[in-house]
């Protein structure tokens, strides 16, 4: 399989290094010949100098053997008019990364103009949505919603001196079901049984239906809570995003930090309760004399990752409960939350995400989503009529070790999904695994569609 | 200054006011009144100096400066008041020119302030010619040319601009000729429906045309001394509060609601939301006091709709002399008067859309000054407005105060105690009507001496051209060469 990538920046660095690792040959096109022998000495693809709108050198590239092409240049209508180029020579798949809002905003007669382009992709959006999510459940560090968003997936840090530590998981029982799907320990991650036990320092994948949620929280010794007050550090796209799905949120006050005062402008006129004010996101008197001690939760989201870190580390000297941060450089992820920041996100990684979540896409393969910055992945299938694992219960499955079945829906009915379950054709099921064994998850159910 | 020009446009208002006399003429004969050679004769000679005025000056597709657009706006508006107060003279219902030309301006800038005592004793042309000039001022006499001729060119949109209401106006199409027609199809198609629907209840076709004529333009004159209370039936004092209700909302709205094919159009606009709660809260408001001063259910509430209608799109119609309510209700009627109706309506006041502005910078000045660093937007329905607006919107309603506040001062001169003096301002700027104690609704501005006649008039222009239009005028950077 063939892919043309354009654009040699981070994000295009960092997704020809990962079409490359699933089997693609990969030709990049870039326009610096610098940047692109800087990414020819370390990937193993081939790289062409040139205007990615440009059909000569697309068709150079080999665009009509191609079977997906990727724009995410700096520019966003090369990257559109790649794409409209590469779909009129017959490019099966065509993603194209647009940031301008302008561009995304649908007319009265939604979105015909661009329909040579298969997947938008908006970077900014894609955080803020995230975020938001993150916001919703403060005490996780991730949220995932499958089925419709009746599925709810959460990521728990269990800290020291929490009930759950030192229990087998086969003794946690409870009235509403609920699924330990994994457990993160040291950094690497666990399918349990039921025999394992609950560590201090551990993080766990916890599933259960979204309206019981909740209460399983509760029985397992985590606090929900509800965040009222948000302040936003930094102005950008991404910050108007997130202030927009927020104030839709009932007794939701939004603060917004941002030390320019074009942006301030924008900002205030875009947005209807949001507060906007102008100042340093690391000006402590700022912070204090705005509330950020009552502020339940914190988002980092200026373009800068050490202001980022600072401000999130001011604020939790002066008492905010949660803090979120924007990260640019994504190998920082970690080194965060070793320092006490609660929540990194990081949109390439989000984008990269999305891009996988599209290629990999099949008629069964429904969403796929990325957990624990990679350690992980959770997909969601839709079971054909003809699967050989149809009317077997989940137990009696031969199922590839380091993956489970989470959740099945089946109509509106939504389980959690037991050993003595079994599965019906139509079903909806997600499923856990190492990334190691995705290639036998995927062939499990798209073997037979 | 290019003076052709505004020579051209007072030629083409007289031929204008003259092709409209000719309707008064044609009903005097008809009617055998002995009215008829006046009106037939001013016309047809106004249509003539007219004529041959423009044909002289002549209007080309020209540039047209700001100057010479507010200079044209002046002068229609002054030449229709002195040519319409012609047939007042001419036809010996008054002796001064004072008189007639106060009852013309009050007719033109839809006010429906008059001097007259005994209405019914007038002719059936009079009564007409009156209701007209209401009818042809509501939207503006220039925007009628602005819609029926292309010959302004760019120039037809900087005059019509000058003449619509409201802090922040829109083109409902890309050329303004379409924009004006399409209000004044909205315009004629209201005017048609209230003629019928008049009717329907029982009234003659005459009262029902001149009724028809001062309510959508939100005029006040009627062909009856006891105004609208003169009909019984609860169906006619209805069909006049709806239509009332109808001239003092925004008329861009009816065009995006017919448009759309929905009235979610009309609650979506934070205009029409304040217009309707401030109505519905004192119409309430009203109808409990009159029901607890004994009148029965059903006509306390149409009394009060009534009346609250009638000042905020400061029509002017009354059925009750609120002369005898309490003073909370008549200051509650008086703040009405001030507000005005909506933006690009046909009623006068300071416009809601301005009070609303107000209301949203006050509550943005709290905000900053709890939060000092904060950046803040002022919004309408959601769209950002520009500081400037702001500003100017401000200004004109700090300046609609010391209007009222120096023209009391003025009027107080003419033997007038300060409640009348006060009233007769207020009601004039506002373009409603009638005021309280000597001007209430069943007196009149016959006392008044003429240089008060005179200058009551120059304040319903004022009003009706919203202020900076003939302020302009008065300052030497608008007369200086540069």
């Amino acid at each position: 399989m063939q892919a043309i990538v354009i654009g040699a920046g981070k994000m295009g660095y960092s997704l020809a290094r990962l079409l490359a690792k699933e089997g693609y040959g990969v030709t990049m096109i870039e326009r610096d010949a610098e940047r692109g022998s800087v990414v020819q000495d370390n990937l193993d693809i081939s790289v062409l100098t040139g205007n990615g709108a440009s059909i000569a050198v697309l068709q150079g590239a080999g665009v009509d053997q191609t079977d997906l092409l990727i724009a995410v240049t700096e520019i966003d209508e090369v990257n559109m008019i790649a794409c409209l180029l590469a779909k009129q020579v017959g490019v099966g798949k065509t993603v194209a990364r647009v940031r301008n809002p302008e561009y995304l905003e649908e007319g009265e007669s939604g979105r015909e103009l661009i329909s040579g382009i298969d997947l938008i992709i908006n970077p900014e959006l894609v955080t803020a949505r995230e975020i938001a999510e993150l916001v919703g459940a403060p005490e996780a560090l991730d949220v995932a919603y499958y089925a419709k968003g009746h599925i709810q997936l959460l990521e728990l840090r269990v800290n020291p001196g929490h009930p759950l530590i030192g229990r087998d998981i086969q003794d946690l029982i409870y009235e509403k079901p609920f699924l330990i799907v994994a457990i993160v320990r040291q950094e690497h991650v666990v399918i349990p049984r039921g025999t394992d036990r609950i560590l201090e320092g551990d993080r766990i994948f916890l599933l259960a239906q979204t309206e019981f949620m909740p209460l399983v929280e509760e029985h397992l010794g985590f606090k929900r809570e509800k965040a009222e007050k948000v302040m936003i550090l930094g102005g950008e796209l991404s910050t108007l995003y997130l202030a927009k799905v927020l104030e839709k949120q009932k007794h939701m006050s939004v603060t917004i930090i941002e030390k320019d005062h074009e942006d301030c402008v924008r900002l205030s006129e875009e947005l209807d309760s949001s507060l906007v004010i102008m100042g340093d996101a690391t000006d402590l008197d700022l912070l204090r004399k705005e509330g950020v001690a009552e502020t339940d939760i914190l988002v980092c989201m200026t373009d800068n990752d050490k202001v980022n870190m600072l401000a999130c580390l001011i604020a939790k000297s002066l008492g905010v409960k949660h803090t979120i941060s924007q990260v640019r450089q994504s190998d920082y992820i970690t080194l965060m939350t070793t320092v006490g920041i609660d929540v990194g996100v990081s949109p390439r990684i989000l984008t990269a995400n999305a891009i996988l979540k599209f290629i990999k896409g099949s008629a069964n393969l429904l969403s796929m989503t990325l957990l624990s910055h990679g350690g992980a992945e959770m997909l969601e299938f839709h079971v054909a009529k003809k699967s050989p694992l149809v009317f077997k219960k989940l137990k009696d499955m031969n199922f590839p070790k380091g993956a489970l079945i989470g959740s099945i829906m089946r109509g509106e009915q939504v389980l959690i999904a037991k050993g003595d379950e079994v599965l019906m054709p139509e079903d909806h099921i997600t499923v856990f695994t190492v990334p190691e064994r995705i290639d036998a998850v995927l062939k499990l159910f798209n073997g037979a569609v | 200054m290019n003076i052709r020009l505004v020579l051209a446009m007072t030629g083409l208002i007289l031929m204008l006011m003259g092709l409209s006399m000719l309707f008064p003429a044609m009903l005097c004969f008809l009617s055998e009144d002995s009215d008829w050679p006046v009106f037939g004769i001013l016309g047809m000679s106004g249509m003539i100096a007219g004529i041959m005025l423009y044909l002289r000056e002549g209007i080309r597709e020209e540039d047209v400066r700001p100057k010479e657009a507010y200079l044209m706006v002046a002068a229609a508006w002054v030449t229709a008041s002195v040519y319409g107060a012609a047939p007042y003279l001419a036809t010996g219902v008054m002796d001064g020119f004072a008189d007639a030309f106060f009852e013309s301006v009050s007719g033109f800038t839809t006010t429906g302030a008059t001097v007259l005592s005994d209405i019914e004793a007038l002719s059936q042309g009079i009564l007409l010619w009156r209701a007209m000039t209401h009818w042809l001022g509501g939207l503006g006499i220039i925007s009628l040319f602005v819609a029926l001729m292309s010959f302004l060119g760019q120039g037809g949109q900087q005059v019509f601009l000058r003449e619509t209401t409201g802090p922040l106006k829109e083109k409902l199409a890309p050329k303004v000729k379409e924009t004006a027609w399409i209000l004044w199809r909205i315009y004629i198609i209201m005017t048609v429906a209230e003629v019928l629907l008049l009717h329907l209840f029982g009234m003659d076709w005459f009262d029902a045309v001149c009724h028809a004529f001062s309510t959508v333009a939100t005029g006040g004159f009627s062909t009856k001394n006891a105004s609208v209370g003169y009909y019984a039936n609860p169906g006619v004092h209805w069909v006049v509060i709806a239509f009332m209700f109808l001239g003092g909302v925004n008329f861009t709205l009816f065009f995006h609601a017919f448009q759309k094919r929905s009235l979610t159009v009309f609650w979506k606009n934070g205009e029409f939301r304040l217009y309707t709660v401030i109505l519905g809260a004192a119409a309430l408001i009203i109808g409990v006091y009159l029901w607890a001063a004994g009148l029965e259910f059903p006509a306390a509430l149409r009394e009060a709709a009534f009346h609250a209608v009638s000042v905020m799109t400061t029509t002017g119609f009354v059925t009750q002399d609120f002369n005898l309510w309490a003073p909370a209700v008549q200051m509650i009627l008086l703040m009405m008067m001030l507000v005005g109706g909506s933006s690009g309506s046909t009623a006068g006041g300071m416009k809601v859309g301005r009070v609303q502005l107000l209301f949203t910078q006050t509550r943005l000045e709290m905000r900053q000054s709890l939060h000092t660093r904060a950046v803040l937007s002022a919004k309408v329905d959601q769209k950002p407005v520009s500081h400037e607006t702001m500003l100017r919107v401000l200004t004109f309603i700090a300046l609609y105060g010391l209007t009222v506040a120096l023209g009391t001062l003025i009027m107080s001169l003419f033997d007038m105690d300060l409640v009348s003096a006060v009233t007769a301002v207020v009601t004039c700027v506002a373009n409603a009507g009638p005021g309280l104690n000597r001007v209430g609704p069943t007196q009149n501005f016959s006392f008044v001496p003429d240089l008060g006649k005179y200058i009551l008039s120059f304040i319903m222009l004022l009003g009706r051209l919203e202020l900076y239009t003939i302020l302009v005028l008065f300052t030497p950077d608008f007369w200086s060469k540069k």
